[in-house]
């Protein structure tokens, strides 16, 4: 249904298919709230809950019996904890970057996709922070003792580890996506506020859209924020997984004591970052039928992001090899021969062939346009991604300075229920937020829409956005 | 209303002003009454109350005025008026009454609610004088881990013991103590022990407590019978070193018609005793001075770790082999020489190394003498046709040949031993070159050095073990009048041969059937306290009085250190309260002696102290006493100087060529898959402290397993048997069959495997039952010997597989900056010859955007010798001991969690068939840019002011970063809450100065930090600065060889300093700019050929 104005569109796509009028926008975002969950919803739901009871069940045992259920050792004083904390804050950056960077350089394509994008960065680092706090010795002090609080004990912190750096960056981050997130979310439960028809909802609503009346005052105040928050953000987007990769890059160690990886950390989370994404988009779209609002356009464009930043990922796993050969150090050279041809050369290749060589298929259109292809390779990218975080942290420790220590790590059930079990815990939180929560942005939708549509069939004016 | 405002004015602040205005307090309804009309208050709490001048008194009114002037009187008046009140239908209470009834009732239901306070005092109802709570006590006494007899300091604190060191007085440990020896501390409090004495019926093994009473009732008639009745008893016992005891069991034993003491130890090397007779006419095991020594040539002696009396000769070894105090261009290291059939520790440290098959032994010591005597014509001998004779068949050519080895080494070795005579020493005979050609090996070993004119010189035969020793023979004996039924009671002490002995091919449990009276005196109720009628449980030797004579004219005592835990008795004071209730040795020391304890004081007035002060002088009996408590408290006395002159020379003995007979005749063994070498591991022995979990724990130096013994296969016979490390096999040999795991060790003869005795127990404990494999029943009994090795087995693969908790996996150092070892030639002409010329594995100067840190008193720092530490593993269990390290078990240690703070890394250079060894005591670096540091976010690992990296443990949330970070690997994470382990009386083993770690924090070696902390406080009481020497961290302490060296490197005087100058220092890892605070000394070897880079094959994991 293209009209004649869309070629004088900001962005020469067509951002809405379906001849959608603004009032069509609010029903169909707002059906899944107001319609009884769906069968297939619960059955979703019944799952993440499962795996999150395994995840409980795993905490539960290494908090009350110790860390050692865990398949740790030795040399490997990290394993699936830190590739896990690694993985998940690295899923968290493409909600930010999309609603913010993409916001600032006015990617108009980006309206169908932040919301969700964004609730999916909240419950990534709500995923992400269970990780560090669990996998310490004594989580119960480890909770506060991280914190500069002055006390009469006059005990501080230590600012120059990385991992104190790790509790602002994550805390700041997780801060400012939430309030950015949230206030977005204001015009939209003001919408769904007034269609509200059951006077609980419309109390709830009400409270969530903080007195929203729509008014010009109100945008003006509500543009402005959201410019600021995404200033803000933008920033936070480097910085957050920089600062995650220094908890590597500033040790001793070899393989992880490396100065490209504040670029290759972050190149690294927006590829998994938006590999997640198209997951999600994709199951979305198809179970709450979003066809029309995320179409194939905005998943092509999330695919080309994927295959540019996979083949950053790649170009620094190459340079890794040429700066460890250029070095000149027996430690770095053996390092990275180990991590491909050693014992963990599986998990080495399984992460080349899943982050580097897969996504190649984006380079043909029909792939990038084909929801089975790109399910699959973004599947792959989340597996190939979870390994780097492997690679990375455990084929460094197994093997370092001296071999009298070297020790192989095997993950024990426990590593892997805590993980599986994280997906649980993720998805648990997703799937209320597609229960409670307009799951795309209705406001900024009707403001890409084509102009003539955006009367009802009754030709009323609507109320807000 | 009216009533309810009379209540609010019955507030005590209105009822004050009333009182103080009408000085009285009966007043009713507001109606006044006249000064004249007094009435006494109803409640009055002195009687003067009662009279109205009281009252009128302005002092009175004036306090009393007072407003939190306590008036209980008042208070009482009022709730007469309130319940008055509350008669005209009127509710309440004043509200400060309220106030008060409710605070009192909060306080008291909070006192209520809270813990009543715990009050933990020591429980002295008369403090000891000597005890101070705080500050630790301590005494000399003896080891009685094993019959060797080193000297020991015992630290006790509130009166229990928690540490064990060696005496520094002693002059044959000299301060240093085994890993035994340590660990036995822990037999004290193992909660297995048993605490009654038991009664057991044999047939149908029903066991019962049973009290003291009640044994010596049962068991004193029957000995009064037996020896009515001119029956037979028999003491077995292990070997005893205290000659008291034995007196005191001849004198038991006397009053009866067939008597004797057997004395028997499985693992002991009668042969030497044996041979020596033989050879010299007196059945004696000399005094071997290996620092006299300048060329050693070991023929299967583990000197180093298992053989006669490994601390001592560890020390004496060590003496040539520092090179600190040398002239590099003149250096001289001595040279050992080994030719055995596993890997030892000994062989480990040897220059050259060759490996044989069980058997071998004697073919190198016969060619030796053959090439020195017949091919040479050196020294007296060679004109005895009868010695040419004897050697007949032995030319070196041959058995190198038939060895596998280059011709020339033995033909070189005999050159260089002659060039060497009278410097040089040849040992040989440990428990896994117990072949049945034994005596004559120790025989040819005897010739050997009287060849090479080293008796008298580095073999001293006048300084010899005094002590008689028992044999199998002995035992055999004992055995055969057991199966004919004329032993009548058979007690057993301190052996356990339904263990220790290939007990089923001997017969033993049947014949034991034939004893009628069978009791036995163990810590435990062991194999063969479960066979026995009684199982009475002696003390521990830190709970007993005891003595040792360990060589001709040194004695030392064994004193009691705290009050027996258990119900336990001593040995010697059940076999002198059973004489004394039958009324034997009337006329006997035994029959004088109140108990043991005045026994062996006796004995030493009677014999030590007359030797010492001469027969027959008439001292008093005062001096005697002052001779025992200087004894006491030196814990060793020598009556004779322990080492003849400082050239060592004595008399040499004379070789009898009669003994020469002997020797078999050359003969080539048979085809065989494997020959079965059964050896001793340090620590386990013959398994008597296979409970004790710090042994259990303890690696292998050799292999680092823990927790089982294993086959030790060579990698040439594992590729032709395609086995791995961790196959289990089938060892088969005759109809003896076992399961046992493969462990492919690196130097292994390829037609030799190799397993450890002294585990597979099957009653020890919890601890140790079923750790590994029993290998007594692959040895063999001939000739009333007993015979470990050389046994041809088969084996065979059974497709099972077992993971063995090994502490290493990888050996080779993959030319890594870890290891210097060069050659004595590098040496002189560089002293700083160092293996890794990589520029990229050397620190040049490194510009610092830093400033350093400041040490403005001391800065503690550790040298250690790579040329001395030989790899023993004492100071692990030292460490372990004083810091309160825990043990993890078996599967902690499979995945790695062992929390040794001081671990000894062993890597293998050169071909795995015969690798050059070297042990590297890895512990906590201290780096002065140390990267554990900048990585805690918590600051739970800071640098101190002396440079120590400390670790708060109460501040550690256990990120484990540090652990990532740190290159050495050396920090220890608690997965568990591993201190729970230990059970009972074990918790009496830690030691009150160190913290016990919890769960989920990490912890490390902390340079002892609490002797710091002692020294520094005893030199600040004395008002001076900790001096060089003043005091030792645990592992420095118990080395044998020295090879550690702790001190203040502020002070450039200190042993430390100097070393750290030493061109041979060099720091581990130097290339990470972590500059530890402990540098290593290059491992020299007296060897021609360069050493080898440690680029050599290992054993991947």
């Amino acid at each position: 249904m293209a009209t004649p104005s869309d070629s004088l569109h900001f962005t020469p796509d067509v951002l809405v298919t379906g001849g959608k009028a603004f009032k069509d926008v609010d029903d169909d975002v707002c059906h899944p709230l107001e319609s009884f969950p769906m069968r297939r919803w619960w059955v979703c739901f019944g799952v993440a809950c499962f795996a999150l009871l395994i995840w409980l069940i795993a905490v539960t045992a290494f908090v009350t019996q110790g860390q050692g259920v865990l398949g740790l050792n030795q040399p490997s004083g990290w394993g699936t904890d830190i590739t896990n904390f690694v993985f998940w804050v690295g899923i968290g950056h493409a909600g930010t970057l999309i609603s913010a960077i993409l916001f600032l350089f006015r990617q108009k394509w980006r309206t169908a996709i932040n919301r969700s994008a964004e609730a999916m960065t909240i419950f990534a680092v709500i995923t992400a922070l269970t990780f560090p706090l669990l996998h310490t010795g004594r989580p119960w002090y480890a909770a506060f003792w991280l914190f500069p609080y002055p006390n009469q004990r006059h005990l501080w912190v230590n600012f120059r580890s990385p991992l104190l750096w790790d509790v602002f960056a994550v805390s700041t981050y997780f801060t400012i996506s939430l309030v950015f997130w949230y206030v977005g979310l204001i015009p939209d439960f003001a919408t769904v506020r007034d269609r509200a028809k059951n006077k609980i909802r419309k109390a709830i609503y009400t409270l969530l859209s903080m007195g929203w009346r729509g008014s010009n005052k109100n945008w003006l105040h509500y543009e402005t924020t959201y410019l600021i928050l995404a200033g803000l953000s933008t920033p936070l987007v480097l910085s957050v997984h920089t600062i995650v990769s220094f908890d590597f890059a500033t040790s001793v160690i070899p393989g992880w004591h490396t100065t490209i990886f504040p670029p290759y950390f972050v190149a690294g989370a927006i590829f998994s970052g938006f590999a997640m994404v198209v997951t999600l988009l994709v199951i979305m779209r198809e179970v709450f039928n979003f066809k029309n609002y995320i179409t194939l356009g905005h998943l092509e464009k999330m695919n080309k992001v994927i295959m540019a930043t996979g083949m950053m990922v790649g170009y620094a796993y190459a340079c890794e090899f040429f700066i460890a050969w250029y070095s000149g150090s027996p430690f770095e050279r053996f390092t990275f021969i180990n991590r491909a041809f050693g014992p963990y050369w599986w998990a080495y290749w399984t992460m080349t062939s899943c982050n580097v060589i897969i996504p190649q298929i984006f380079w043909f259109r029909a792939a990038r346009r084909s929801i089975p292809v790109m399910f699959v390779v973004s599947l792959f990218v989340n597996i190939g991604m979870w390994f780097e975080r492997y690679v990375i942290v455990v084929t460094s420790l197994h093997r370092d300075f001296l071999p009298s220590s070297w020790k192989y790590y095997i993950p024990t059930w426990y590593d892997w229920g805590w993980t599986f079990g994280s997906f649980g815990l993720f998805f648990a939180l997703f799937l209320l937020f597609v229960r409670f929560f307009p799951t795309i942005a209705m406001s900024e939708v009707k403001g890409v829409m084509a102009q003539e549509n955006n009367h009802g069939p009754s030709g009323e004016v609507p109320a807000h956005g | 209303m009216p009533q309810l405002n009379a209540i609010r004015a019955t507030t005590k602040f209105e009822v004050k002003r009333e009182g103080m205005d009408k000085h009285q307090h009966s007043e009713s309804e507001g109606n006044q009454k006249a000064e004249t009309t007094f009435v006494p208050p109803r409640h009055w709490i002195g009687p003067e109350e009662l009279d109205a001048r009281y009252w009128n008194d302005p002092k009175i009114q004036e306090k009393r005025a007072q407003e939190f002037y306590e008036k209980p009187v008042e208070w009482l008046e009022k709730m007469d008026r309130l319940d008055q009140a509350s008669q005209s239908s009127q509710q309440g209470i004043a509200r400060r009454e309220f106030l008060t009834v409710m605070g009192a009732s909060m306080a008291m239901a909070s006192f209520a609610c809270a813990r009543r306070p715990v009050h933990k005092i020591i429980p002295y109802v008369i403090k000891p004088e000597e005890v101070t709570p705080g500050v630790p006590n301590w005494y000399a006494s003896t080891c009685g881990e094993c019959s060797v007899g080193c000297g020991l300091l015992v630290k006790t604190r509130e009166g229990r013991p928690i540490k064990l060191e060696g005496n520094p007085e002693h002059p044959m440990n000299q301060g240093a103590l085994c890993s035994s020896g340590q660990a036995s501390l822990l037999n004290l409090y193992d909660p297995e022990r048993l605490v009654s004495p038991l009664n057991r019926i044999r047939s149908s093994g029903i066991r019962k407590e049973a009290t003291w009473e009640d044994v010596d009732a049962a068991i004193v008639p029957q000995l009064k019978a037996i020896a009515s009745r001119k029956g037979s008893v028999r003491v077995l016992s292990g070997a005893i070193s205290s000659d008291s005891t034995r007196r005191l069991i001849q004198e038991f034993l006397s009053p009866f018609a067939h008597s004797k003491h057997v004395e028997f130890e499985p693992l002991d090397l009668e042969e030497i005793s044996d041979s020596q007779e033989l050879s010299y006419g007196a059945a004696v095991v000399p005094q071997y001075r290996f620092d006299q020594a300048d060329l050693i040539v070991s023929v299967g002696a583990d000197f180093l770790e298992t053989w006669i009396s490994p601390v001592e000769y560890s020390r004496s070894w060590s003496k040539n082999r520092t090179l600190s105090e040398q002239k590099a261009s003149h250096a001289k290291l001595s040279k050992l020489v080994c030719f055995e059939s596993i890997l030892s520790v000994t062989g480990a440290n040897a220059d050259e190394r060759y490996p044989i098959r069980p058997g071998d032994e004697l073919k190198v010591v016969l060619s030796l003498a053959y090439e020195l005597i017949v091919l040479l014509k050196r020294s007296s001998y060679a004109n005895q046709p009868s010695v040419a004779a004897a050697l007949e068949g032995y030319a070196p050519e041959k058995v190198a040949l038939e060895l596998g080895m280059d011709k020339t080494v033995l033909k070189n070795l005999a050159e260089e031993l002659w060039e060497y005579r009278g410097r040089s020493l040849v040992v040989g005979g440990s428990v896994h070159s117990k072949t049945q050609h034994a005596l004559a090996l120790q025989v040819g070993i005897n010739l050997l050095n009287s060849i090479l004119e080293n008796e008298g010189v580095t073999v001293d035969g006048t300084l010899n073990i005094g002590v008689p020793r028992g044999s199998f023979a002995a035992f055999s004996q004992l055995l055969s009048e057991m199966k004919s039924g004329s032993v009548d009671v058979l007690i057993v002490y301190r052996s356990n041969p339904a263990y220790a002995l290939p007990h089923a091919q001997l017969g033993f449990e049947d014949a034991l059937k034939k004893v009628p009276l069978v009791v036995t005196i163990s810590d435990r109720e062991d194999e063969m306290g479960r066979l026995s009628d009684y199982v009475l449980p002696d003390h521990h030797y830190l709970e007993n009085w005891g003595d040792a004579h360990p060589r001709k004219g040194l004695y030392s005592l064994q004193q009691p250190t705290l009050a027996p835990i258990h119900s336990t008795r001593a040995f010697q004071d059940t076999l002198l309260n059973w004489a004394k209730s039958a009324g034997f040795g009337a006329s006997q020391l035994l029959g004088r002696a109140q108990d043991w304890h005045e026994f062996l004081k006796s004995h030493w007035k009677e014999t030590v102290y007359r030797e010492v002060h001469g027969i027959g002088s008439s001292r008093s009996s005062a001096s005697f006493e002052q001779f025992w408590e200087a004894t006491l408290r030196a814990g060793v006395l020598m009556v004779q100087p322990f080492r003849a002159s400082p050239s060592g020379k004595v008399s040499a003995r004379a070789f009898k060529v009669s003994s020469l007979t002997k020797f078999p005749k050359y003969s080539v063994p048979s085809e065989s898959e494997a020959d079965l070498v059964l050896y001793e591991m340090s620590g386990m022995q013959d398994g008597r402290s296979a409970n004790n979990a710090w042994l259990q724990e303890l690696p292998d130096p050799i292999s680092s397993v823990t927790w089982d013994n294993f086959l030790n296969v060579g990698p040439v016979l594992a590729q032709r048997l395609g086995v791995k490390t961790d196959d289990v096999v089938e060892l088969i040999s005759g109809d003896l069959k076992v399961h046992i795991p493969v462990y492919v060790q690196a130097g292994m003869h390829p037609h030799v495997v190799s397993m450890a005795v002294g585990y597979g127990r099957r009653s020890v404990g919890k601890v140790g039952n079923e750790a590994g494999v029993d290998a007594f029943p692959f040895v063999e009994v001939k000739d009333n010997r007993l015979i470990f090795s050389g046994k041809p087995v088969k084996i065979r693969k059974t497709g099972k597989f077992y993971r063995l908790a090994a502490t290493q996996w990888h050996t080779a150092t993959e030319n890594r900056p870890i290891i210097n070892d060069i050659s004595i030639a590098q040496y002189r002409k560089n002293p700083a010859t160092a293996n890794h010329v990589d520029p990229h594995l050397r620190l040049e100067s490194v510009p610092s955007l830093w400033t350093k840190h400041e040490y403005k008193t001391y800065r503690w720092g550790m040298a250690i010798d790579l040329n001395a530490c030989t790899g023993c593993g004492a100071c692990m269990i030292a460490c372990q001991a004083e810091n309160n390290v825990p043990v993890v078990g078996r599967d902690q240690v499979r995945v790695s969690r062992n929390m040794h703070w001081i671990r000894i890394d062993r890597y293998y250079s050169g071909s795995a068939e015969n690798p050059d060894v070297v042990f590297q005591p890895m512990l906590c670096q201290h780096c002065e840019n140390a990267p554990c540091e900048t990585v805690c976010p918590v600051l739970a690992t800071v640098h101190d002011d002396e440079g120590l990296n400390v670790q708060v443990y109460n501040r550690c949330v256990g990120t484990r970063y540090c652990q990532n970070n740190c290159p050495y690997k050396v920090r220890r994470f608690n997965f568990f809450d591993h201190w729970k382990s230990y059970e009972g009386t074990m918790n009496m083993a830690w030691n009150p100065d160190v913290t016990v770690r919890t769960r989920g924090i990490m912890e490390k070696c902390t340079f002892c930090v609490q002797r710091i902390r002692d020294a520094k406080d005893k030199a600040k009481d004395a008002g001076e600065t900790v001096r060089d020497g003043d005091f030792q961290v645990a592992c420095q302490q118990t080395c044998a060889t020295q090879a550690i060296v702790f001190g203040d490197v502020n002070d450039p005087k200190s042993r430390v300093s100097k070393l750290m100058a030493d061109p041979r220092a060099y720091r581990v890892l130097e290339v990470v700019n972590t500059q530890p605070a402990i540098s290593y000394m290059t491992k020299v070897r007296n060897k021609q050929a360069a050493a080898h880079s440690g680029t050599g094959e290992g054993v991947h994991e």
